[in-house]
C-alpha cells in the first residue's frame, strides 16, 4: 500500500516543481527587452543577462526532464542569477530603473524560486532579499534620489519580493503536507503489515497446535491431580517423551537443511540430558516428508530413546522413495502409543533388554 | 585351502599403522575363544604379501586409511590380487568406501564401531572363504544407488534395512515375520549378488561359486549382475 502513496506524494512534488518553471518561464519569456531593445545602451550587457537567466530555466528543464534535482549546482546556479541581476541593473540607465524597461527587477528573483524549490524557506527569503538589495543599492547610490523613486521601489518590491516569496512559502507548505501525508500512510501500512503477521503467525500456531495431541495435557493434569506418581518410572518415561515431542514440536518450524535430522537432534537431546549417548547414522537420500508426516515419522524414535538406559542408536535410511526412521535402544519392555499417520507404518519389537522402533514413510512412491 | 581345518588354529596378520592398535588387537584375538594366533602385523600390505609369517596367514585385517602412504585401496587390491582373504577394518563409515571394498573383493567390511560385535565373526567367516555382512555393510548394500549395482529382491533390500537399523537379526526376523535363518539368507543371497558383481577376484569367484552351490543366488543372476 505504501509504494502508490508515496509515488503520488512524488508526483504532487514534481507537479509543482513543474508549476513553478511554468511561472518563472512566463515572466521572463514576456519580459520587456526583447521589446525595448532600443533603449539599452550599452545593450550586450543586458543581453548577456538575459541569456544566463534563460541559461538557468533550460537546464531546470533539463533536470525536471530527467528527474533531476539542482544539488552541487545550485549555489554557483544562484550566484550565476545574482551576477546577471546585478549585471542588468547596474548597466541600466538610471532613467529606466524601476520602470518597465527594467525588465530583470521583476524576472530575476522567479529563477531563484525555480532555483531553491525543495529549500527551507529562509533560504528563499534571503536569496530575495539579496537580490532586491541590488536594485535598492543602485537606486539609493545615484545622485538626487527623490522620494517617488524610492516609492516606486517599494510598490515595486512588493510585486518582486512578494509574489515569488508567497509562491515559496505555498510551495513549502504543499511539500510539508505531502510529506506528512506519505509518513502518515507508511506508519499506516507498517500497522497493517504488523497485524497481518500477527495473524499469520497466529494461524500458524494454532495449525501446529492442532497437530500437538493430548498427551501432554492429560499427563500434566494426572500430575496435577495425583493420579500419576513422577516416582513411577512408567510416569517418567512417559513424561521424557513428551519432553521429547515438545522439543520437536519447537523445533519444527526452525529453517533447516534437512528438518527430519533437525528434529531428531532435538528429540535426541532430552535423552542426551539423562546421560543416554545417542549415535547417529543417516544413510542414503530422501525429501524432506511433508509437516504432517514428520511428527509421527519421528514419534517412534523420540519413544525408544526414553527406553534407553545408556545408549542408542538412530538410523535414518533412504532407499528408493522409503524412508526409515528407526531407533535400537538399551532398555526394554517399553511399547508406548505411537502417533498415527495412513502414510506411516511403525514396527515395535521389544525385549527385556532391548527395544527397537522402526517407522517408515512410503512418500509418494509405492510401498516397499 | 578352501575350507580350513576347524581343528587346525585360525591365523590371521594385520596391518595398521598404530602400533598400540596392533597390539590391542592381537590381545582381543587372543582372549577369544578358540583364540586366533596373530602370526605377523605391520604398517603397510607389504607384511602380508611378501615372504614371511604374514604371507601364511588366513586372513588379512586390513585397516584401511585414505592417506598416501597408508593401507588404501590400493593396498587392498594388491591383497585380494595374490589371492588373500581380506577383512577391513576401518573407520570410514561412508557407504561409497564400503561398496568400493566389497566390490574390489574384500570378504568384509566392518567399522570401528561395530568390531567388537563383529570382528572376529567376520574373521572366521573369512577364514573359511565365505562374505560377512555386519549391519553397516548392509546399510551400505541396501542404500548403493550406484546404477551398476545388482538388482535385489524388495525381501533382500528389506532384510539389509531392518539388519542395518535394528543390529539384531532376532529383531529383524521378528519385525519381518520371517525366521532368524531366513534373514541370514536373504541378508547372504544380496551379498552373493554384490560378490558376482564388478571386476574378477579370487576371492569373489569362491563366494560366487558357494553361493551358486548353495543355491543363494542362480546363473540368472549372474547374467543380470554382468
Amino acid at each position: 500500500m505504501s509504494e502508490p502513496v508515496r509515488s503520488t506524494s512524488q508526483e504532487l512534488l514534481s507537479g509543482l516543481r513543474i508549476a513553478v518553471a511554468t511561472i518563472a518561464g512566463a515572466v521572463l519569456l514576456t519580459a520587456s527587452l526583447p521589446r525595448k531593445l532600443g533603449d539599452h545602451h550599452p545593450l550586450a550587457p543586458q543581453l548577456l543577462a538575459y541569456g544566463l537567466l534563460l541559461a538557468v530555466l533550460v537546464a531546470e528543464v533539463v533536470l525536471i526532464v530527467r528527474r533531476r534535482d539542482w544539488n552541487r549546482a545550485r549555489l554557483p546556479a544562484l550566484l550565476l542569477v545574482l551576477t546577471a541581476s546585478a549585471l542588468s541593473t547596474w548597466t541600466l540607465a538610471p532613467e529606466y530603473l524601476l520602470t518597465s524597461t527594467d525588465w530583470s527587477f521583476g524576472s530575476s528573483g522567479w529563477l531563484g524560486v525555480v532555483l531553491l524549490f525543495g529549500r527551507p524557506f529562509p533560504e528563499l527569503a534571503l536569496f530575495l532579499g539579496v537580490n532586491f538589495t541590488i536594485t535598492a543599492g543602485r537606486v539609493v547610490s545615484l545622485p538626487g534620489t527623490d522620494s517617488d523613486l524610492l516609492l516606486n521601489l517599494v510598490a515595486g518590491g512588493v510585486g518582486t519580493l512578494g509574489f515569488p516569496l508567497a509562491c515559496g512559502l505555498a510551495s513549502s507548505v504543499v511539500r510539508r503536507i505531502a510529506v506528512a501525508a506519505e509518513e502518515a500512510s507508511a506508519r499506516a501500512a507498517e500497522i497493517r503489515t504488523t497485524e497481518a503477521v500477527a495473524i499469520g503467525l497466529d494461524d500458524a500456531r494454532q495449525a501446529r497446535l492442532a497437530r500437538l495431541d493430548v498427551g501432554v495435557e492429560r499427563l500434566l493434569r494426572g500430575l496435577a491431580e495425583g493420579h500419576l506418581d513422577p516416582r513411577d518410572a512408567h510416569v517418567r518415561r512417559a513424561s521424557a517423551l513428551e519432553a521429547a515431542r515438545m522439543r520437536r514440536f519447537l523445533a519444527d518450524s526452525d529453517l533447516v537443511e534437512d528438518p527430519l535430522l533437525h528434529e531428531l537432534r532435538h528429540g535426541a537431546d532430552v535423552a542426551e540430558r539423562r546421560e543416554v549417548l545417542v549415535e547417529f547414522d543417516p544413510i542414503g537420500r530422501w525429501d524432506t516428508p511433508p509437516d504432517d508426516v514428520r511428527p509421527a515419522l519421528v514419534d517412534g524414535a523420540l519413544a525408544g530413546l526414553t527406553a534407553a538406559r545408556r545408549h542408542a542408536r538412530i538410523s535414518v535410511i533412504g532407499i528408493d522413495g522409503t524412508l526409515s526412521v528407526s531407533v535400537v535402544a538399551d532398555g526394554g519392555s517399553w511399547a508406548p502409543e505411537l502417533r498415527a499417520h495412513p502414510d506411516v507404518r511403525h514396527t515395535v519389537v521389544t525385549s527385556e533388554e532391548r527395544t527397537w522402533i522402526e517407522s517408515t514413510w512410503t512418500g509418494s512412491s509405492p510401498s516397499s | 585351502m578352501d575350507r580350513v581345518d576347524l581343528d587346525r588354529q585360525l591365523t590371521v596378520v594385520v596391518i595398521d599403522d598404530h602400533r598400540v592398535a596392533r597390539r590391542g588387537l592381537a590381545s582381543w584375538f587372543g582372549e577369544t575363544t578358540p583364540p586366533i594366533a596373530v602370526l605377523a602385523d605391520g604398517e603397510t600390505v607389504d607384511v602380508a604379501l611378501y615372504p614371511g609369517p604374514g604371507a601364511d596367514a588366513d586372513v588379512v585385517v586390513l585397516d584401511l586409511q585414505l592417506a598416501p602412504g597408508r593401507p588404501n585401496l590400493d593396498g587392498l587390491q594388491r591383497l585380494v590380487d595374490a589371492g588373500r582373504k581380506v577383512v577391513v577394518y576401518t573407520q570410514f563409515t561412508e557407504n561409497s568406501i564400503a561398496v568400493r571394498c566389497i566390490d574390489v573383493g574384500a570378504l568384509a567390511y566392518v567399522t570401528k564401531a561395530e568390531a567388537e560385535d563383529h570382528l572376529i565373526d567376520a574373521v572366521r567367516a573369512a577364514a573359511a572363504g565365505q562374505p560377512y555382512t555386519p549391519p553397516t555393510l548392509g546399510g551400505a548394500i541396501a542404500s548403493d544407488t550406484d546404477p551398476r549395482r545388482p538388482v535385489l529382491s524388495i525381501q533382500e533390500i528389506t532384510a539389509l534395512r531392518v539388519w542395518f537399523t535394528s543390529r539384531s537379526k532376532g529383531m529383524a526376523a521378528e519385525a519381518m515375520g520371517v525366521a532368524p535363518s531366513t534373514i541370514h539368507t536373504y541378508i547372504d543371497r544380496a551379498r552373493a549378488k554384490y560378490a558376482a558383481q564388478g571386476r574378477p577376484a579370487s576371492s569373489k569367484s569362491e563366494m560366487v561359486r558357494r553361493a551358486l552351490e548353495d543355491g543363494l543366488i542362480e546363473l540368472s543372476d549372474l547374467e543380470g549382475g554382468g
